[in-house]
């Protein structure tokens, strides 16, 4: 079962474009540059992932569940049937 | 001698003013029924109608709107009987056209009678 | 040559300090993170004085809104409170133009924009659009076509100012796992919103959030003791709070104004349900101002009469934290004391009359010296029928009040019924005769000897006997007396008389329906005969009743009597009074 970097780039992508607009574009974007081996840019689109993607998926999932945990969890479960060879972050 | 039509269903009450006014002289017919005093007044004439207000057919106060609608009768004297002597119920029989408004437990037979004999003035 | 010496050696000297100083130089240049640290250190700690100054700023501003919160949310439960205290304080923390709200409810959205620095409407409207957005993926549906319905207040916008939204955040609330809205702050400012600066607020709308929840959960508890307690009142029970909401809203209550096909009714179902009875607006609006119970005696709902009652309720701080309204039933009380009134009125019409008659006789015989001796005995028996007449009404009018005060006597003695039946019979043969009826009597020969009054129940049978043969004008009246089981005897009254309709059977055996009845005919009776004859059956421990096919159709009127009644040989009833 090979879910390949490209995969975790759209989701993560996907992810960071929605928490901006909920969030709003500053604070949607701030948080996901609080992970350091994730390339992000101004726009939400990731653009490098440098380390194990499913480990990042967990660490950026935790920051935005700090800020705010309903509409993570429900943003993230909806994105995450797109992609269902993906595994639910784990906290 | 006045000719009166009485028209009370107390018959006790009715037999003593009969009583009375005959002694004083005067022909009195009773009624207990209102229908019946009606039916009589139109078939005979009589100088006084004494009318109690409370009957069981139809009220005294009916009977003496009627006398002052009907033309041949209209005149005549009328005396309402009562035993209800508040203001309203003396007003409305005085503001139907009643002559005059005993109260049964205040006027007596007899004092009655001397005040329908000054009613009816120079009648005797 | 010494010259020249010099020379190069100075010259040498100095390029020798050059070279040194720039080496030193260098080396510390390059080198020297000291200095660099030391630089680094300094704005560092300008840095981090800021910091913080920040950090503190917003621990005041986290602690001044927890205890705003805990303050200020109490019973009222409202969302738009909460967003109050969180943005009140904020200027303290942030800077900013506008701090907006947006909420979902069930069919349109409420927005609500504070202008703390003004802007244009395009703002505004930007602000709007982005909370939309947002709103929209957190609920998962397009809202943006929705029905907004917009609130502005703060400074007043100036449409001439130039500005655009240049930064903003939102502060999503959910509250119980629901998404109610977002809060928005923006500013035309760029750049000024960042992770660090806003989380705070982040952590307190999730606070404020749990403690709604809280204090929700706290409020629903105490909801339902309250409605525990008040639900089996018999007197309607309504509670609202400060913004008119129903907290309380017991099933007297609602049977009371029938509003049982509601599953959530307001205070609009309430008043409407009172329009035309009584003005609640003003009457809740009157025991608030005052500060003190407001009533209302006599709303006449749905035929029934009422007694309203309105109180403010503070809590422990005196505060206003709603009002309690309370609906009692006072019909049957007013029904009763109308009863009574119109009972007395009955009563002394009743006596008036025979005495008014027996008054105008004597002055008559005094004062007339006209008459005869016959008309003065006639008179004088006239005066001696009404005050038996009377003298009978007192009498009755006694028995009833000693019937109802459960103190009417009996003296029950052993014997056969059959006899007294046989009297009263007798007595009132002639007048069936007269009036073409045919009155027969049956006994069925097993009838026992039972204990009983035999002067009360020649009573009953007298009232009963005369009352068959006054309302049938033809046909028969058929007396039956037999026992039952062995357990007592039964008498029968049948007539093919007037007969009764079911209302008139219904009211048979009450004093206030039956006074006053039975002034036709020659005999004068008191209407109390029935009533009377009840409260006698009833002593002796035995049951009458009425019965009728319908008017025109005949009646029957039965009662039993127990083979051995009360205890004691003479008297009582023990006190009691039994009512069937």
């Amino acid at each position: 079962m090979t879910i390949n970097q490209e995969t975790y780039q759209h989701l993560l992508t996907k992810l960071v474009q929605e928490q901006m607009i909920i969030l709003g574009p500053s604070i949607g974007l701030d948080i996901a540059r609080q992970i350091k081996n994730l390339r992000v840019d101004e726009n939400g689109n990731v653009l490098k992932i440098l380390s194990d993607p499913q480990q990042i998926l967990n660490d950026i999932n935790k920051l935005y569940i700090e800020i705010s945990p309903h509409t993570t969890r429900n943003t993230l479960l909806t994105l995450l049937t797109k992609y269902p060879d993906i595994q639910k972050p784990v906290l | 001698m006045a000719k009166i039509l009485l028209v009370e269903d107390d018959t006790s009450l009715s037999q003593l003013y009969k009583t009375a006014l005959e002694v004083d002289s005067n022909e009195v017919i009773v009624s207990a029924d209102g229908q019946d005093g009606i039916t009589k007044l139109t078939s005979e004439k009589y100088d006084l109608a004494i009318l109690d207000i409370v009957l069981p057919n139809i009220s005294g106060l009916d009977i003496l709107k009627k006398i002052r609608e009907t033309e041949s009768i209209k005149s005549m004297k009328v005396i309402m009987l009562t035993n209800y002597g508040q203001q309203e119920n003396v007003k409305e029989a005085f503001d139907a056209g009643a002559d005059d408004v005993f109260l049964k437990y205040r006027v007596t037979p007899t004092e009655a009678t001397e005040k329908i004999r000054v009613l009816l003035g120079g009648l005797s | 040559m010494l010259v020249a010496a010099f020379f190069t050696t100075i010259c040498l000297l100095t390029a020798l300090l050059l070279y040194l100083s720039y080496t030193l130089f260098y080396e510390h240049h390059a080198k020297n993170s000291h200095i660099k640290d030391l630089y680094e250190d300094i704005s560092n700690r300008d840095q981090s004085q800021q910091n913080r100054e920040l950090q503190l700023k917003q621990k005041a501003y986290h602690a001044e809104v927890l205890k705003e919160l805990s303050e200020r949310i109490g019973y009222s439960l409202d969302v738009s409170k909460i967003i109050e205290v969180i943005t009140e304080s904020l200027k303290e923390i942030l800077e900013y133009s506008t701090a907006s709200y947006m909420i979902k409810e069930n069919n349109h959205i409420i927005f609500h924009s504070y202008v703390a620095k003004s802007v244009n409407h395009n703002f505004i409207k930007d602000t709007q659009l982005k909370m939309l957005s947002a709103l929209s993926i957190m609920l998962n549906t397009d809202i943006s076509t929705a029905y907004i319905e917009e609130a502005i207040s703060g400074t007043i916008l100036d449409n001439a100012a130039d500005n655009q939204v240049g930064s903003y955040f939102n502060l999503p609330l959910v509250i119980e796992d629901k998404i109610l809205g977002i809060i928005t702050i923006a500013s035309p400012s760029l750049n000024i919103y960042n992770l660090e600066r806003a989380k705070i607020l982040y952590i307190i709308t999730q606070e404020a959030a749990r403690h709604y929840e809280k204090l929700k959960l706290i409020l629903e508890e105490e909801r339902r003791k309250l409605n525990a307690m008040v639900a089996s009142m018999e007197d309607g029970v309504i509670m609202l709070d400060r913004s008119l909401r129903i907290i309380v809203f017991n099933p007297s209550a609602v049977k009371i104004l029938q509003l049982t096909n509601l599953a959530e009714p307001t205070i609009k179902d309430i008043t409407n349900s009172l329009q035309g009875i009584v003005d609640l607006r003003t009457k809740l609006d009157e025991a608030i101002r005052n500060e003190h119970v407001t009533e209302q005696e006599d709303i006449i709902i749905h035929n029934r009469a009422y007694h309203l009652l309105i109180t403010p309720v503070k809590d422990s701080r005196n505060e206003l934290t709603g009002t309690a309204i309370l609906l009692r039933d006072v019909t049957a009380e007013k029904e009763l004391i109308q009863m009574r009134d119109e009972f007395t009125a009955k009563v002394v019409h009743e006596l008036r009359a025979p005495l008014t008659t027996i008054r105008g006789t004597t002055d008559m015989i005094v004062n007339e010296s006209k008459l005869t001796e016959e008309v003065k005995k006639k008179l004088l028996l006239t005066m001696k029928e009404d005050s038996e007449h009377m003298l009978k009404l007192v009498g009755e009018i006694l028995d009833v009040a000693k019937i109802e005060a459960g103190k009417f006597q009996i003296e029950p003695t052993l014997g056969k019924i059959q006899d007294t039946v046989d009297k009263v019979v007798g007595k009132f043969s002639a007048q069936a005769t007269q009036k073409g009826i045919s009155m027969t009597a049956q006994y069925d020969p097993a009838t026992p000897e039972i204990k009983f009054d035999v002067i009360r129940i020649e009573q009953v049978l007298n009232n009963l006997i005369s009352n068959a043969i006054k309302y049938t004008d033809k046909g028969t009246i058929t007396i039956f007396v037999h026992p039952e089981a062995d357990k007592g005897v039964i008498i029968e009254i049948i007539d093919t008389g007037a007969g009764l309709n079911e209302e008139e059977v219904k009211g048979l055996f009450s004093k206030f329906k039956q006074f006053g009845k039975g002034k036709t005919g020659k005999v004068k009776g008191t209407g109390l005969g029935l009533v009377i004859a009840k409260g006698i059956i009833e002593s002796h421990l035995g049951k009458i009743e009425a019965s009728s096919k319908g008017p025109g159709r005949g009646s029957t009127f039965k009662f039993w009597l127990p083979l051995r009644g009360p205890q004691d040989m003479k008297g009582g009833n023990n006190g009691k009074n039994i009512t069937s």
